[in-house]
């Protein structure tokens, strides 16, 4: 997974993260824990199923660009998985 | 669109109705740099391509490749025609009133994959039209050959939302 950070006068940032760091057991765990608490009723069942698909997505569709925000003060961020 | 991205800076500057001038002082450079970004002699700086997609009114990926945003008219493909689903992709674009722009881009398979589990689509921002777009009927809508602008919405703040599959 790649986070691009670009901002105006700023230095960019750029992470690599491996999506297996990304997408595990235990992150599944936290997201939900964190859905949870946020109200929302998402079960670990649930969030891993997703990352097992998310993760058999990403095997066939190498650098797939996930999100892309421009905000209006000039701040670009953008996530390839 | 065919161009080089000096061309493409001058074409959108144009359409904007901004002069050279009029553009540097926006960008806070002089209007010699405009005059040798759009004759190919130099390039504008990384970090201030957000800037400038933003004042020329595009995206900096349309900036760059010239690509422009697609929005086909909706049609129902016999059955014949259609594709797999799972080769698809839902591109949600979310233009807000104070200028922000959020593009996010979701395999079908995923949708399909999240519904099935029982999983609401997660809130792509805090935009108020998305919380009410039901994907389990954009989905069902897919699945029956339904292809294009699927969905167009304009909230009363002036925020845009626009959901196509592609």
């Amino acid at each position: 997974m790649k986070i691009n950070i670009i901002r105006p006068n700023e230095r960019n940032i750029c992470l690599r993260i491996p999506t297996a760091l990304m997408l595990n057991r235990l992150s599944a765990h936290i997201a939900a824990k964190a859905a949870q608490k946020n109200g929302e009723s998402l079960t670990f069942e649930q969030v891993y199923g997703f990352f097992a698909a998310l993760k058999e997505f990403k095997r066939t569709h190498d650098d797939w660009k996930l999100v892309e925000v421009q905000s209006s003060s000039g701040e670009y961020v953008e996530i390839t998985v | 669109m065919d161009m080089t991205l000096g061309k493409r800076i001058a074409f959108f500057r144009k359409e904007k109705g901004f002069t050279q001038e009029g553009l540097a002082q926006k960008m806070n450079v002089s209007a010699q740099a405009v005059s040798k970004w759009e004759n190919d002699q130099t390039c504008p700086d990384v970090q201030s391509l957000p800037l400038l997609s933003q004042i020329l009114g595009i995206t900096v990926d349309e900036l760059l490749s010239g690509r422009k945003e697609n929005m086909p008219a909706v049609v129902m493909l016999p059955e014949e025609k259609r594709r797999d689903i799972s080769e698809m992709m839902l591109r949600i674009v979310v233009d807000s009133a104070d200028g922000d722009k959020v593009r996010v881009n979701l395999p079908m398979a995923l949708v399909k994959v999240a519904i099935e589990l029982g999983m609401e689509m997660p809130q792509v921002s805090g935009n108020k039209a998305l919380k009410s777009i039901d994907f389990k009927q954009i989905f069902e809508l897919v699945s029956h050959g339904a292809m294009g602008n699927l969905v167009e919405v304009e909230s009363s703040d002036g925020d845009t939302v626009r959901i196509f599959v592609e």
